[in-house]
């Protein structure tokens, strides 16, 4: 580390006084120190305890949507969306609120790696130059592996190996979670090579084929907005779903329809022949392709196919009814857990249905630029593995992707990496891929860097960095600029001195402002080819009788590949509420008959692989299904190119071991107490109730009355409150053992309730945080005032009172208070994240939510500031902010005017617990349920 | 007064009493270092307890109290019979109360000084455990007086204030006895204990018309301490404590669990120190027929809470005591039914009710469902609360049952050295009761000489 002088303080405060300013135009280059150190005299521009607010673009996963980072002090504390973004809409899911964990992770590289040994940047960088210039000396060639990167850094790959004299096509793009078939179907029904858009905000009436939009589907937060706002729309539309497991999506379906993994190509034939004979002549589809479409479904009557696979001939009736009934229609899939071998066929079937129904071209569209992960021609696996085994590759640089975490599944690129004589690695973790490979050269994290996402056709979110680097790193743009500059092979390439300033010169300051460059793109016309129908081939799914395992995905582990982030596996799985580890669920009745209790582990074996998992007895599936979480199961993976979900017949043992499950699940309904309550969607309205018999003045004559309203209609149990309110509030991480001890610390727990039966299975999500109750019963019981009433209705909680008696907890109803069993650590560097505005609680303490009181006084302080009473709407807790349905809405109980006060006079709306007379200050608004579902 | 060529003769009973201050024999010593060594592994574990953080019980979300209040209750229902029994035997001038009243109070004492710790320990923070007092202070912060806690401290503290007066003051006439009966440094240690009492007519006299005040006392303070402590309960809402038998179950259970813990030490003391001349068969029997009484007060509260509970229309409640008798901790269910209401019925037997080692088993069956009992209710509640989404288990872990047990070793360290350092059988009241006058004629002459 240089030592300090004067100069390296004053650029630091150039840095943080660039960036604030939202130019940043020194700020973030690499010619300038690199270490934090506390502002003596703070820059200009920035007052001590008022946060700024940069926005870039989140690159947890392939979505990219736009982010808003909080800086306080020169440090990021806290993400949020980018309102101005058009996927997040100031949204952000469980992952994305994470990212501040990853960027202060003690797991980070703080400095490069020669051959596993730290050295200096001038060595390494010389390294790598020397490294790929041996390559091209003996006339090798040199590849780059890649995440998806279709922005200006994947130009500058591209012109880089341009400018080496290589091909711009030597790039594996590796993007494990790209469910392939969408786009290998397209190019055979349309001959386009290219992902599709679902405009699930466009549509009316939505069936999901599998596909879990609000877990894994490209953009999972827009399409949760979009479903939240389909269903609550006036003239409400619907959201059906068919698949094989009752996930997060599938529960907040208008209806949820069980169907046998491999049935998707038989049920969605017999769903187009329905179609097709309930509207025989769709529009815009010319008499060609219709006269296709009949021949195609003419074998598949409904009365035929029913028994078969397990959906009754009316069922599909009423499907199709639905379908053409309302419109625009769209059906989405076939998701991960829906797809296996034939998943291109079901696709090719998808989109045909989708053509009947007119869906295409208006809620399903392609366009001219490929939402493909890679604009581009690219290598396979296979080609790459055979050039390395021929020889003929000097050098591989692989970046920003870890393609050994699932070594066992993509077998050909790990032989390659392990084979290829010269391997380099920029990434920031010290993952599989790093410790293989000569030379580490650690990147900064996203929020540290420039970069671009383009994450949809037409949204072009631009990456800016919002505080300087934590670790001696350099972007990974600057290293390729300067082995290219070493071997004097710039032709092409940027010439300013860094990457940084490259793009900022590119770029306009409105631009980087608003976060990027957001247009609507024009899709392209597309007409089936001739092949559209004869591909899809009948052929069986080659499933036999006998149970079959699916791999589920969920956002918290992706493909199981990413960085195991402590804070995204800390919260909960919506259905099971398993933090931390894997599970296998079972339904009930095989449980049943098979004596098996939650926590038996049980070997699942698929050909000659295996993998031990836990039960959890859930009627999430049928009893022929068993279901792993995607990222728990990768054992059972090799030899597949792609993550389909279904993964066929399994063998099932028990190992005779039992687990103790980190869940915080209890009970996995609400054992008949109706504290989830669902009313009928065509009334809208609860029951009438007396009002309770008090001896209390039920008013609360405060000037505020902050109240939060719970829309359980809205809950996806998506966990991204949890994560926001655990990054906003410093809530502790505790850990897989802590957590199977009952001592997780989550402010928030979403509490998901079964109905229904083992067969058809229905689940609400009841996020539970305090109640902040106006007759609280834990501020009577502690002895040491440490939890009391504030004059706005809050029911504080006074850290350095509080003794721990634990009393307060006993006599909370509603189990929202969680005690500090030990001194939980904030490992370094990731107390520099904690926000500087919240306590960090000692052991022996009782902690709850409380409504962000942080968020409320500031906002309180800025109205009293600028002369005007708080606005409603203008204070909105961590959770509420994150939340990309709206399920969460707070504001001022007493202000009649205010939103929340309206939803609380709702039909549907309900106190939990209100027999207690504890007056809570959380409204939740029943779940709405169609008359018969 | 009766004297003798040798010098005057001393009444057996002194005898007998003053053999047991005398050096201890190997029983004694092993006794004390057992339960020193209990003390010692439970005060390391609570060391280690207060270093690390509660997270070391097997105390969770939801079930943030388990055994280490459980003991408290305990302990709290142990120093219950004491005081209230011996004070009730003096106004009923019973002839037990000469032969058990002593070693009665000690109990109590004693046990409030280890029920007194739990709470304590029990802190997440327990170095700060004086912000439960109301002492004045600069910030001007008081104790939330709406809290049961707040009250069990006042109830604790003046319970414990006036047993340990009522015990002393039960002592002066004995140390009276023993500075002038003793030799060496416990000589004058017993003369500044007896406060100048000489044993004056005048002095009984006062001493006869104070005594009855503390006794009179005494027995409400007893009644409302443990109603109190059932109210840390009571005063909640939750399913299963909130109900209104809590302070009436409350102090039967004391009662039940305080008689049983009487009769142990008492069945120890009495073949250890030869005492069978005081305490006798007939006291035993009835105690034991007290013991039996109380332990079906018990059952019938048992059953009147099971009843209320299905019949008060809360699902909560009502799931929560078929939870009870069915769930994960059913065996903790039916042990207490087995130790408070069966195995007592044992004692209808009149032979059962005069046969020592019964009486020990039974007593000792007791005392462990007594413990179970508390354990059942403060755990299953928290357990099985309002939101069955957040329904919970909790065993104890070891370095609980450590804290546990080093607070039985406590009871059991300082009770050896009360009986050790304090006449257990109150002398004069033995004298008052064979030969009143002679008794205090005596007393007075004894001092006198």
């Amino acid at each position: 580390m240089t030592k300090p002088n004067p100069l390296t303080r004053r650029g630091f405060l150039s840095i943080t006084a660039g960036t604030s300013a939202g130019v940043g135009l020194l700020g973030c280059s690499d010619v300038l120190p690199r270490f934090i150190r506390p502002q003596v005299i703070a820059a200009d521009d920035i007052t001590s305890g008022v946060a700024s607010f940069y926005k870039t673009v989140c690159r947890e996963c392939a979505a990219g949507c736009g982010l808003m980072a909080r800086v306080r002090e020169g440090r990021a504390v806290k993400v949020e969306g980018n309102p101005d973004h058009p996927l997040s809409l100031g949204a952000l899911c469980v992952r994305g609120q994470a990212a501040i964990e990853g960027l202060y992770s003690p797991s980070r590289l703080h400095q490069p790696l020669i051959k596993g040994k730290t050295a200096s940047w001038s060595e390494a960088q010389t390294a790598f130059g020397q490294g790929i210039g041996a390559a091209l000396q003996a006339g090798k060639q040199v590849v780059v592996v890649t995440r998806p990167e279709r922005g200006v850094v994947g130009d500058l790959l591209r012109n880089w190996l341009t400018a080496l004299g290589q091909s711009p096509d030597q790039v594996l793009v590796y993007d494990a979670a790209e469910p392939t078939w969408l786009r290998e179907a397209a190019q055979a029904t349309f001959g386009v090579n290219s992902q599709p858009t679902w405009r699930v905000d466009q549509a009316k009436t939505v069936l999901s084929l599998g596909a879990d939009l609000v877990e894994d589907w490209d953009t999972p937060v827009a399409h949760a907005r979009a479903l939240a706002q389909l269903r609550s729309a006036q003239g409400r539309g619907r959201f059906l779903y068919v698949g094989p497991r009752l996930s997060a999506t599938a529960a907040t379906a208008d209806a949820y329809h069980p169907l046998h993994p491999g049935a998707e190509l038989p049920f969605v034939l017999a769903l187009l022949h329905e179609v097709l004979t309930q509207q025989p002549h769709p529009a815009g589809v010319d008499d060609a392709a219709l006269a296709q479409l009949k021949t195609l479904a003419a074998a598949h009557d409904p009365a035929l196919v029913a028994g078969r696979i397990g959906i009754a001939a009316k069922t599909l009736t009423d499907l199709a009814h639905e379908l053409l009934q309302t419109g625009p229609a769209l059906v989405v899939g076939p998701g991960r857990v829906a797809a296996g071998e034939d998943a291109v066929a079901v696709s090719q079937a998808v989109y045909l249905l989708n053509l009947a129904l007119g869906a295409v071209g208006n809620t399903l569209v392609f366009h001219e630029v490929p939402a493909a992960p890679w604009a581009g021609p690219s290598l396979t696996q296979a080609e790459l593995a055979a050039r390395v085994q021929a020889g003929k590759v000097g050098a591989i640089v692989v970046h920003q992707c870890n393609p050994l975490g699932l070594a066992t599944v993509f077998a050909p690129l790990a032989d390659a990496l392990h084979k290829v004589p010269w391997l380099a690695v920029l990434g920031h973790q010290g993952d599989e891929t790093a410790q293989m490979a000569q030379l580490v050269l650690p990147d900064h994290h996203f929020l540290e860097s420039w970069g671009e996402v383009d994450s949809q056709p037409g949204i072009h979110g631009l990456q800016q960095p919002v505080m300087t680097p934590l670790h001696d790193t350099r972007a990974a743009a600057d290293v390729l600029l300067g082995a290219a500059r070493q071997l004097t092979k710039t032709t092409g390439l940027p010439e300013e001195e860094t990457f940084a300033l490259y793009q900022r010169n590119r770029l306009t300051d409105a631009d980087v402002e608003r976060g990027g460059v957001f247009t609507v793109a024009t899709p392209r016309a597309v007409t089936l080819t001739p092949t559209a129908v004869s591909g899809i081939s009948l052929k069986e799914s080659g499933l036999a009788a006998g149970p079959v395992l699916i791999a589920t995905p969920s956002l918290r582990y992706l493909d199981g590949m990413q960085r195991q982030s402590p804070l995204v596996s800390e919260v909960p799985d919506a259905l099971t509420a398993i933090a931390w580890s894997g599970w296998v669920e079972v339904n009930p009745e095989t449980a049943a008959t098979q004596g098996l209790v939650q926590g038996d582990e049980l070997r699942l074996k698929i050909g000659n692989q295996a993998v031990n998992l836990p039960v959890f007895v859930t009627p999430t599936v049928a009893p022929d299904v068993l279901a792993v979480p995607l990222g728990h199961a990768t054992a059972l993976l090799q030899g597949r190119q792609h993550l389909r979900g279904r993964l066929g017949n399994v063998q099932v043992a028990r190992t005779g071991q039992r687990i103790n499950l980190p869940s915080n699940s209890g009970s996995l309904d609400d054992q008949g107490r109706d504290l989830a309550k669902q009313v009928d969607a065509k009334h809208d309205q609860l029951p009438e109730h007396e009002p309770l018999a008090t001896i209390q003045d039920p008013e609360d004559k405060t000037k505020h009355r902050w109240a939060l309203a719970v829309d359980l209609d809205k809950c996806n149990g998506c966990g991204a409150c949890v994560a926001a309110c655990h990054v906003e509030n410093n809530v502790p991480i505790v850990g897989a053992d802590q957590f199977s001890r009952g001592r997780d610390m989550s402010w928030i727990r979403i509490q998901r309730y079964m109905s229904g039966t083992a067969l058809a299975p229905k689940a609400v999500f009841v996020p539970s945080m305090c109640q902040q109750c106006g007759s609280a019963p834990c501020e009577t019981v502690c002895p040491a005032y440490a939890t009391y009433h504030t004059a706005d209705g809050l029911n504080a909680q006074i850290y350095n009172r509080c003794i721990g008696t634990r009393y307060c907890s006993n006599n909370c109803p509603y189990v929202a208070r969680r005690f500090n069993w030990f001194q939980w650590p904030h490992p370094e560097p990731s107390h520099l994240g904690l926000n500087p505005d919240v306590t960090v609680r000692e052991r022996g303490v009782m902690e709850k939510c409380t409504f962000c009181v942080q968020r409320i006084r500031d906002v309180e302080e800025r109205a009293r500031l600028r002369g005007e009473p708080v606005r409603d709407g203008e204070i909105v807790p961590a959770c509420g902010q994150t939340c990309a349905t709206g399920a969460l809405v707070f504001g001022d109980a007493n202000d009649p005017k205010s939103q929340v006060s309206q939803l609380m006079r709702s039909g549907r709306a309900y106190k939990m617990l209100e027999e207690l007379g504890t007056r809570p200050g959380v409204t939740y608004l029943a779940r709405r349920r169609k008359e018969n579902a | 007064m009766s004297t003798s060529p040798t010098g005057p003769v001393h009444p057996p009973i002194e005898k007998d009493i003053l053999a047991t201050l005398g050096m201890p024999g190997w029983r004694y010593w092993l006794l004390l270092a057992l339960s020193v060594a209990l003390v010692a592994w439970g005060g390391w574990n609570f060391a280690h307890m207060m270093q690390t953080g509660m997270g070391v019980t097997g105390l969770n979300s939801p079930v943030m109290w388990g055994s280490l209040i459980t003991t408290f209750v305990f302990f709290i229902g142990i120093s219950h019979s004491g005081t209230l029994v011996s004070a009730i035997l003096y106004f009923t001038r019973s002839p037990l109360r000469a032969s058990i009243g002593r070693s009665a109070e000690a109990m109590t004492v004693i046990a409030i000084m280890t029920a007194g710790l739990y709470p304590v320990i029990h802190l997440g923070r327990n170095w700060l455990f004086f912000w439960l007092l109301p002492y004045p202070n600069q910030r001007e912060l008081w104790p939330n007086f709406h809290s049961p806690l707040v009250w069990d401290v006042f109830a604790i503290t003046s319970y414990v204030t006036t047993s340990a007066l009522f015990l002393y003051m039960g002592m002066l006439p004995d140390f009276t006895l023993l500075a002038k009966r003793l030799t060496g440094f416990r000589r004058p240690l017993y003369r500044i204990l007896s406060l100048g009492f000489s044993g004056t007519d005048s002095e009984w006299n006062l001493f006869e018309r104070a005594y009855p005040l503390f006794a009179g006392v005494a027995i409400p303070l007893a009644v409302s301490v443990h109603s109190v402590v059932s109210w840390d309960f009571a005063m909640t809402l939750m399913p299963g404590w909130h109900s209104t038998i809590f302070a009436p179950y409350f102090v039967a259970g004391a009662i039940f669990s305080g008689l049983a813990m009487a009769i142990i030490l008492l069945g120890f003391m009495r073949g250890g120190y030869k005492l069978q001349a005081y305490i006798r068969m007939e006291h035993f029997d009835m105690l034991a027929k007290l013991l039996l009484a109380m332990s079906v007060v018990m059952s019938v509260v048992y059953v009147t809470e099971f009843f209320l509970a299905i019949y008060r229309g809360s699902i909560a409640e009502r799931d929560l005591f078929i939870w009870r008798a069915t769930g994960r901790y059913a065996l903790v269910y039916w042990g207490v039914i087995l130790c408070n209401c069966l195995i007592p019925l044992l004692l209808f037997g009149n032979k059962m009710r005069r046969n020592i080692p019964v009486l020990v088993f039974v007593s000792i069956a007791v005392t462990i469902g007594m413990w179970l009992e508390r354990f059942m209710f403060i755990v299953t509640t928290l357990a099985h609360n309002y939101a069955p989404f957040s329904w919970g288990f909790y065993q104890p872990t070891v370095p609980e049952a450590a804290i546990c047990l080093g607070g039985l070793g406590w009871f059991f360290m300082l009770f050896l050295l009360f009986i050790k350092v304090f006449p257990c059988v109150s002398v004069s009241e033995t004298l008052q009761g064979e030969e009143p006058a002679h008794g205090d004629a005596d007393a007075a002459e004894a001092h006198h000489a």
